[in-house]
């Protein structure tokens, strides 16, 4: 597969949901971009930007397998992942899988359950496969998971823990839209949208999961420039000394990095990677794997400003600048 | 102290130019009167010492000074040898021989002078060559644009191609920051020549890149991509904007795409890269015509100012007068306001030759005279209404009129000091029909039934008239303003005759000349007054050329700030953090523990400084937990009784207990919370009362 057809195919794909999500662009774009790349996102914005209706879009596009989950403080691990039942009638334990047996899982305000819980996706997330009572089932392919939750409340949620919110490729903060995009969302009311029932608005199947996963596939070998490599190190080593840090990324932000990179590179139209694809997604891949100082949390740092103040300190490869 | 006023007050008779007419044809409304406040005389000589000599004036001491030929009249008029203006007198002997200044008089220039470019000397050249050469680009880049013109072929066929040759790395790092685009682009051709194409590549995008950044079209930084470039460059022009990025796609797939850096490739990035490089004008076109407007204006400001300048410091101009007037006590502004807005603010009005007058000006002095205001009209060709009973008259190229000492009629002589004044001119002024039978009546001798007749001053002609109007109100025409002006102070009595003119309106004088009323109720009409619509319909011409060959916007789109609102749970997060990271855990658990204390004592009324056992005991009764549980908590929160051994040890025992003092505390929150107030507390109180 090269180049020219993956970028139609993305840029159908893009098209496609941008008929339902509208002013969303960058939100649509960073989401392709994560699931072509073999990663999770958590989006991260305020209720009524269409999250969740992104996620359902995508599942239609994609032509994948969905299920959604409603996280809640009682939901228990055993809710997500599945477990033994009792079949009296054989009189023997089956497995009764969980809603995580999926291709497309929308962790809708994941923030809500508590940490055990959370946790259960853990595995789900990193192996993609379930471990439990000791056999472990493989999860069927493609699997992302897209989580959202909502920046506001604070009361009864539960922070994810960092080595959940590590496993997600991105975190995209999803903003208001223009106004311009606003009126052209209630024009689209008026016509007869209705979120609730997007069998009605006719979303055409982009591709197949085996398509995806092909996509996917041919992605990886996108090529990345050793220079860049050193760029992408140099970016996540940085917030590991940044000064209103309080822990940098982990080596799994560059691979995120990385990955990213090489899915915007083709979202481009390139069969390789340049700086622009790096900087791009820096801020995505990173804002949610680093911890701000107390100091800096009070004097209104965001990690964002830390990424972009390190964006502008790194040197980026082949530049004719002193 | 303050002496009667030296002019007899004369009320004219209605109709006849005596009362002042008031706004809208009907009487003056009855307001409070202008503030006369007449002060008391000086010694003038003195103070016109101090002025020459304060004041750096080139007439006085510049050793090359011409004179005009309206100035050279003073010469006869002027003392010799007079050390206060020492230069003066040699001046005059140029003058006489023929050395004269090519400068209209200031009363010739009836209109505001404002013209484009009015810049001095080479600043003027220059601009008109900026302009002009601006203009010829922007029509041979049009010209070139429709004919489809290719940039030239010479530079690519100066390129010598040679068999390709791999890039060391190490010849690449040794590469130098070049930053002249010519040497650059030098490199390219050699690096090309030497079958190095990969450097030829990263020298001729180089090279563009720093003569983009010299037209401040792009930024070169160190943190900065091709992709930015690409956007600046989008920003500032858009039309370069698809070439660039040919160019860009060709050089990054050569640096990070592994794609060969083969001859063809070379050229190609050669042709766009020299093809652009020809484009250099039409981007740093808008900062030409930035630059270009820019010094326009400030040339036109700048040539106003020093003009005024100069001319208020010449013979004939007027800014000794205005600083002998101040070290009097009076104060001079010069009035930008309309004259129809004129109120009782201020006390004298001197209206120069210069000043532009309509009916509303006119009216709104008429207003403000019959309210007690002095108007001073210092010549010029102003149309004078009926109610000043005056004109002033020009004999243009006549023999002298007034150069003879100025004299006041025998029966006025009380009206003013004794003075000794002179001043040359060709203009005279009349009075009117009714005004002038009055001075003729006046000159017979019969006045004792007579109204009081106008003071009048003569030389050869008549010079000045003064006339007093009801509530004090004062109108005095002179001929002309050479009384006003600089040189005037050093003939004989001029200056005191100036003061004594002056002295009885008040000391708040406004001086209405060019600028009066330039202050304009809509741009239309500053730019009438201003004479910049031929300025400005070239400048929206050029401009107009430019868009439409280019289509460029101009600025530079910039995001709003977004602003941000913190959480109050963030800012606890925050704290809580701090004490994390400075391992205060148990300072933090020792703090809530002293405050939950007292508040279970206080909750459960046991003031006086219960011990923990007496508040472990109540607890355990409200809450129903054990009391050794409640009393571990409240101990466990209490700080040591003796100093650690070591810090390092401490601080190791202290990470290690760090968890088990988080579920200390929130034991003793939740046994705080539980504890309610009333209950047994309120029980044992009563108790303790009774």
């Amino acid at each position: 597969m090269n180049v020219s057809v993956l970028k139609e195919k993305i840029d159908r794909i893009r098209a496609e949901i941008g008929r339902a999500v509208i002013g969303q662009d960058d939100l649509i774009e960073h989401t392709v971009i994560a699931v072509l790349a073999r990663g999770h996102v958590l989006l991260e914005g305020a209720p009524g930007l269409g999250k969740t209706l992104l996620v359902r879009t995508l599942g239609r596009v994609l032509g994948c397998d969905s299920k959604r989950i409603q996280f809640t403080p009682d939901l228990m691990p055993s809710d997500v992942t599945g477990g033994n039942v009792f079949n009296q009638q054989r009189g023997a334990f089956e497995f009764l899988r969980g809603p995580v047996f999926t291709q497309l899982l929308l962790a809708d305000e994941i923030n809500r359950a508590p940490a055990k819980t959370q946790s259960a996706l853990l595995e789900a997330m990193q192996e993609r496969s379930v471990t439990v009572d000791g056999t472990t089932r493989p999860l069927p392919e493609p699997f992302f998971v897209i989580a959202t939750q909502n920046p506001i409340e604070s009361q009864g949620t539960y922070p994810l823990p960092e080595a959940q919110l590590d496993r997600f490729l991105f975190k995209i903060d999803v903003r208001h839209p223009t106004t311009a995009s606003e009126k052209a969302i209630l024009a689209s009311h008026l016509a007869g949208f209705d979120a609730s029932a997007l069998d009605r608005m006719g979303l055409n199947r982009m591709t197949t999961p085996e398509e995806l996963v092909a996509m996917q596939n041919a992605i990886r070998g996108v090529r990345v420039d050793d220079s860049l490599l050193e760029y992408i190190a140099d970016i996540v080593g940085r917030t590991r000394s940044h000064r209103s840090l309080y822990f940098g990324a982990s080596p799994r932000a560059s691979i995120a990095l990385l990955a990213g990179a090489q899915a915007h590179a083709v979202n481009a139209g390139r069969d390789f990677v340049i700086p622009d694809d790096v900087k791009a997604l820096a801020s995505s891949a990173i804002r949610h794997r680093v911890g701000l100082q107390p100091d800096a949390e009070i004097e209104g740092v965001s990690a964002d400003d830390c990424v972009a103040e390190i964006l502008r300190e790194v040197r980026v490869p082949a530049t004719i600048a002193a | 102290m303050t002496p009667a006023p030296i002019f007899f007050a004369l009320a004219l008779a209605a109709g006849d130019g005596g009362a002042v007419p008031a706004a809208g044809g009907g009487a003056a409304p009855a307001a409070e009167p202008v503030q006369t406040d007449a002060f008391p005389r000086k010694d003038v000589p003195p103070l016109v010492r101090d002025v020459f000599k304060k004041n750096v004036v080139a007439f006085c001491l510049d050793k090359h000074f011409k004179m005009t030929r309206d100035e050279m009249q003073w010469c006869a008029l002027l003392p010799k040898q007079d050390d206060r203006c020492p230069e003066l007198e040699r001046a005059c002997g140029r003058a006489a021989s023929g050395q004269l200044r090519t400068e209209h008089r200031r009363q010739d220039q009836s209109t505001t002078t404002i013209t484009f470019p009015a810049a001095p000397g080479g600043l003027r050249l220059l601009l008109w060559l900026l302009v002009a050469a601006v203009v010829a680009y922007i029509i041979y880049l049009i010209a070139k644009h429709t004919l489809k013109q290719r940039p030239s072929d010479d530079d690519e066929d100066a390129i010598t191609v040679g068999a390709p040759v791999s890039e060391d790395p190490a010849a690449a790092l040794a590469r130098q920051v070049e930053t002249d685009v010519q040497r650059l682009l030098e490199r390219a051709r050699a690096a090309a020549a030497a079958g190095n194409y990969f450097d030829a590549v990263a020298d001729a995008y180089a090279a563009l890149l720093r003569k983009l950044e010299g037209a401040g079209v792009v930024t070169v930084e160190s943190h900065r991509t091709n992709g930015d470039h690409v956007r600046d460059v989008g920003r500032q022009a858009p039309a370069l904007r698809p070439r660039m990025q040919a160019v860009v796609r060709n050089v990054e797939e050569v640096q990070f795409g592994g794609g060969e850096a083969t001859e063809s490739r070379f050229r190609s990035v050669w042709l766009d890269v020299i093809g652009l490089l020809n484009e250099r004008l039409a981007v740093i076109l808008p900062f030409i015509i930035k630059l270009a407007v820019g010094l326009g204006l400030a040339g036109m400001i700048a040539s106003c100012n020093f003009q005024r300048e100069q001319s208020e410091r010449a013979t004939s101009g007027r800014v000794l007068v205005w600083d002998l007037l101040t070290r009097y006590g009076f104060t001079t502004h010069e009035r930008l306001a309309p004259l129809a807005k004129i109120d009782k603010s201020v006390s004298t009005l001197v209206l120069l030759p210069g000043a532009i007058m309509d009916d509303a000006g006119w009216q709104g002095i008429a207003n403000w005279i019959g309210e007690g205001g002095t108007l001073l009209v210092a010549g010029g060709d102003h149309t004078l209404p009926d109610w000043i009973g005056a004109t002033i008259v020009a004999h243009r190229g006549a023999v002298s009129l007034t150069a003879v000492p100025l004299t006041v009629s025998p029966d006025q002589t009380d009206r003013l000091p004794k003075f000794d004044a002179i001043v040359p001119g060709d203009r005279e002024v009349q009075l009117g029909t009714a005004s002038a039978a009055r001075a003729q009546y006046s000159e017979s001798g019969d006045e004792e039934d007579a109204p009081p007749a106008p003071l009048v001053l003569r030389g050869k002609a008549l010079y000045a008239v003064e006339r007093t109007y009801d509530n004090g109100g004062r109108a005095i025409v002179l001929a002309d303003d050479e009384l006003l002006n600089n040189v005037s102070l050093l003939v004989r009595d001029n200056p005191l005759l100036v003061i004594e003119l002056l002295r009885p309106g008040g000391r708040k004088i406004e001086i209405a000349g060019e600028l009066t009323g330039l202050v304009s109720k809509d741009p239309i009409t500053s730019v009438k007054r201003g004479r910049l619509a031929p300025f400005l319909l070239q400048l929206g011409l050029l401009i107009l050329l430019f868009f439409v060959y280019k289509g460029a916007h101009f600025g530079r789109p910039i995001d709003p700030a977004a602003l941000t609102r913190r959480r109050f749970a963030e800012h606890a997060r925050a704290v809580g953090l701090m004490y994390g990271r400075k391992r205060a855990g148990r300072h933090a658990l020792e703090l809530y523990g002293s405050y939950a204390l007292e508040k279970m004592r206080e909750r459960l009324n046991l003031s006086g400084g219960k011990s923990i056992l007496a508040v472990a005991e109540e607890v355990a009764g409200r809450t129903g937990r054990p009391l050794g549980d409640v009393m571990r908590v409240l101990v466990e929160s209490r700080p040591p009784n003796q100093a650690p051994a070591d810090l390092v040890s401490d601080a190791a025992a202290q990470e290690a207990n760090s968890a088990k003092d988080l579920a200390t505390l929130r034991d003793l929150a939740t046994l705080l919370t539980t504890t309610t107030t009333g209950g047994a507390g309120e029980r044992i109180g009563a108790q303790r009362k009774d």
